[in-house]
């Protein structure tokens, strides 16, 4: 099944007395339930607008969104969508409401109308999930930048959501931060949810089972990160570079050194070094 | 360092004070203002004392906190103490020298002025004491909730409340990065008369600015994105409900003001 | 020759009170005239509270930072005199920005040094230029640019200063793979042309290889290393230890030595990777 979906998505705004700007041009994506999709792209290509859709912030000017079937066009389907993509944002800062980690993550459920037992429960159950339950009395300001995405993700979290929406959460952070919320991510995909990265580090788009790159507000490359790192000069003429370890068998195919173009990380690279030097 | 404000003073506890609702602490704190000022003699004041000291010992707070709430406000107890000591004449006189003239009456009454702001500071700050921010702001917009009526929504201001309380550190450490990035500028905070100084926040102020409505923005997204819809159809994870020891402490602090009254009556009006 | 001499500089957040935080202990080093220092460290490991000391916004607890063999608190008064001979670029600069057009906020640190007007414009257009800002935007609301255009503009109001040396504290924070791009080798331009002295402090390993004569590596408040770029990668695990990580292709190269090959670990850039893969293989693959 498709958790998300866009049919010749379209998006254009105008600001009074100037041309009209063309942000998305027909954008067909369908995202299935499950997967880890992380979305490239430099900025200004159209990334965030695409993701905006998908969580009924913003409405498409033409073509179709829909999630989980619904289509975000009509009004009574907002709130349902909007519990269905959970929206995690850059800023750690900026998405935080309350003074209390524990109150903060219970907004969502609170704003859902919930029995208070329950919003309990989906706290309790939201932070342990992102490993953040022995800071469920700290003061947000507090904490470092990685733990605030990761109360940020459990505030998304405790709404039980099928999907979660994430535009650039680690570009904010120290590797560290990185880490904590890449692993926090892997973690959850594997226990089915679906997520959608957005993120300008390929080595985290690396770790998803699919890349899809973004320019001028079209999807133009869409395949394993294995086919998609696979094709360095492209994503160089994209404003993108490749991990670095796919960078080196480039570098040693360009010199005629039989290596598959595909590999990604460090542990894959030098395994095949290996075997070709005991060839 | 900016960083280390704690806003609110919340300190975490247990005690029978921690537990108590807060929206009744929130009305017993407005009654104990009231028993401060309801004394007219050293026996009724003596009572507010010691009952201030009876929950102050019940709420389990080390005591340098309460020197700590004292202190920015000795100034204003030392200069109200001396005028009482200048102004008022009244009674046996034990000094005279020029227009200083100090009398018993004058002394007591200084005294007894001193002893009431303590009194008031402490008992509000033990409020803030053991309250959360956010349980404060839930007691306020709980007990504001019959204002709906005249059309002021006790939800939005809380929720005001509760955004501000969040965000006020995050623009104080911005605040001391945009000033530590100017004065790596050349930006001169500490000299030059006071057009000078005014000029010299804007390039302060202005970023400030720029920063908060950034923030305000996506502050607005991330809400709308948890389906924040203002504060209809909302509920609350934490309940106020209020136990029998919640009105059993209403009880105590009525019958202490009943008791002043009687002493009042009793000893007659002695101080004013 | 040393530029800045730092001896034995000892920093406390909160001195005498619960909160007491020893944020750099007896750090004591030599910054070259000309280098490009690379300073790398995890949060919390002092190197913001170390930069901060070298330009005087910061005043050390103990310990001395000599500008030029002069310490620069000799006189406090003058202090002002030493941030514009020492330029520090913040994480993300763009949110200083505050002039109702880009020349002006470029012109700000340079007028606050009290230069004539035409050397205020001779300036700002060449710092302009530096950063590849086109004359253009000159008259523009830098509201009206984009993300990594204010990012430069920012950091072109401090080169205006023309300082000796320039602290840049993660200058590619946020941006994408083309911003970072363009905005390290625009500091690589800038040093070559200028001669500057430039502090680079980031995150990003890979970054490090590419810009930096030298690494410094902060851990704990202390001077963990500081070396060659050669030197400090070809300790990669002590790296690791600290909670650092090394460029992917070190990372190979240490794979491979671990699996019984004899390589240089030492390696940092894919170029460098390359040779000595190709070296290995003796022309076999070929």
């Amino acid at each position: 099944m498709d958790m998300l979906r866009a049919i010749d998505l379209r998006f254009d705004y105008t600001y009074e007395n100037e041309a009209p700007q063309v942000v998305l041009q027909g954008v067909d994506l369908a995202i299935e339930k499950g997967s880890f999709v992380a979305v490239l792209g430099h900025n200004g290509c159209g990334k965030s607008t695409l993701a905006k859709h998908f969580n009924a912030l913003l409405l498409p000017t033409g073509g179709q969104v829909l999630v989980a079937d619904m289509d975000t066009a009509h009004e009574d389907n907002t709130y349902p969508i909007r519990r269905l993509v959970g929206m995690v944002l850059q800023n750690p800062d900026n998405q935080l409401v309350s003074t209390i980690v524990e109150e903060d993550v219970a907004f969502g459920p609170e704003n859902l109308g919930l029995p208070p037992a329950e919003i309990r429960a989906r706290v309790d159950e939201a932070l342990a999930a992102v490993d953040m339950t022995a800071y469920k009395d700290h003061s947000p300001h507090r904490l470092s930048g990685g733990q605030k995405q990761r109360v940020a993700i459990a505030g998304v979290l405790a709404m039980h959501p099928d999907c979660l929406l994430l535009d650039e959460p680690t570009a904010m952070l120290d590797p560290q931060g990185r880490r904590e919320v890449l692993d926090t991510l892997c973690r959850l995909n594997r226990e089915g949810m679906t997520v959608v990265l957005i993120t300008h580090y390929m080595e985290e788009a690396a770790l998803a089972d699919r890349v899809v790159v973004m320019d001028e507000g079209r999807v133009v490359l869409d395949g394993t990160p294995r086919q998609v790192f696979a094709q360095g000069e492209r994503l160089a003429t994209l404003g993108l570079d490749v991990p670095q370890p796919t960078a080196l068998c480039a570098a040693l195919r360009q010199r005629g050194v039989d290596i598959p173009a595909d590999l990604l990380t460090p542990e894959e690279c030098a395994e095949a070094i290996l075997a070709l030097i005991q060839k | 360092m900016m960083k280390d404000i704690t806003l609110g003073q919340y300190f975490p506890g247990n005690s029978l004070l921690h537990r108590i609702d807060p929206r009744m602490k929130l009305v017993l704190t407005l009654c104990f203002i009231v028993l401060v000022f309801l004394p007219q003699n050293w026996w009724g004041l003596l009572t507010v004392g010691l009952f201030l000291l009876l929950v102050i010992g019940l709420s389990r707070l080390p005591l340098r906190l309460m020197w700590r709430s004292t202190k920015p406000v000795l100034f204003l107890v030392l200069f109200t103490s001396v005028l009482n000591v200048l102004y008022v004449h009244e009674g046996v006189t034990l000094w005279k020298w020029g227009f200083i003239h100090i009398t018993t009456g004058g002394l007591q009454s200084a005294a007894f002025i001193a002893i009431r702001i303590v009194c008031l500071i402490l008992g509000s700050s033990l409020l803030t004491y053991t309250t959360t921010p956010t349980a404060l702001t839930d007691a306020i917009e709980r007990l504001l909730s019959p204002l709906k009526v005249i059309k002021v929504n006790p939800h939005e201001l809380a929720m005001m409340m509760t955004i501000a309380l969040r965000f006020i550190p995050t623009l104080m450490e911005e605040t001391d990065k945009i000033m530590s990035a100017q004065k790596a500028r050349g930006a001169d905070m500490e000299s030059g008369g006071l057009v000078q100084r005014v000029k010299a926040l804007i390039p302060i102020l202005i970023p400030l600015f720029v920063s908060s409505f950034r923030r305000a923005y996506d502050l607005a997204m991330a809400m709308e994105c948890r389906c924040y819809q203002g504060g209809v159809g909302r509920t609350r994870m934490k309940q106020l409900r209020t136990a029998l020891r919640d009105w059993l402490a209403l009880l105590v602090y009525l019958a202490v003001g009943v008791g002043i009254v009687m002493l009042n009556i009793y000893f007659g009006k002695t101080l004013k | 020759m040393a530029i800045i001499s730092v001896d034995n500089l000892t920093h406390t957040y909160g001195a005498h009170s619960p909160f007491e935080k020893h944020a750099i202990r007896g750090v004591t080093l030599d910054i070259h005239k000309g280098e490009l220092l690379g300073i790398i460290g995890h949060t919390g490991s002092g190197k913001s509270t170390f930069i901060q000391h070298l330009n005087g916004l910061l005043r050390p607890n103990e310990g001395r930072v000599l500008l030029d063999g002069v310490d620069i608190w000799e006189n406090p008064k003058k202090i002002r005199s030493v941030r514009f001979r020492v330029g520090m670029v913040f994480q993300y600069p763009e949110h200083q920005l505050f002039e109702d057009t880009i020349y002006k906020d470029i012109a700000f640190g340079p007028t606050n040094m009290g230069l004539s007007e035409e050397e205020i414009d001779r300036r700002v257009r060449q710092a302009a230029a530096y950063v590849g800002l086109d004359e253009s935007l000159l008259d523009k609301s830098p509201f009206d640019l984009s993300g990594g255009e204010k990012r430069r503009a920012a950091i072109a109001g401090v080169m205006a200063m023309e300082p000796e040396v320039l602290i840049l504290d993660e200058p590619t924070a946020g941006l994408d793979p083309r911003g970072r791009e363009q905005i390290l080798s625009m500091i690589q331009d800038y040093r070559r042309t200028r001669g500057t002295t430039v502090l680079l402090v980031t995150h990003s390993m890979e970054d490090v290889a590419r810009v930096a004569d030298r690494v410094l590596v902060m851990s704990d408040g202390r001077v963990a290393m500081l070396d060659t770029v050669e030197a400090v990668f070809s300790r990669a695990q002590e790296l690791e230890a600290i909670g650092l990580t090394v460029p992917a292709v070190t990372k190979t190269l240490m794979l491979l030595q671990r699996a019984g090959v004899t390589v240089d670990t030492a390696a940092y850039t894919v170029e460098q990777a390359t040779a000595q893969i190709l070296s290995l293989l003796g022309g076999d693959g070929i």
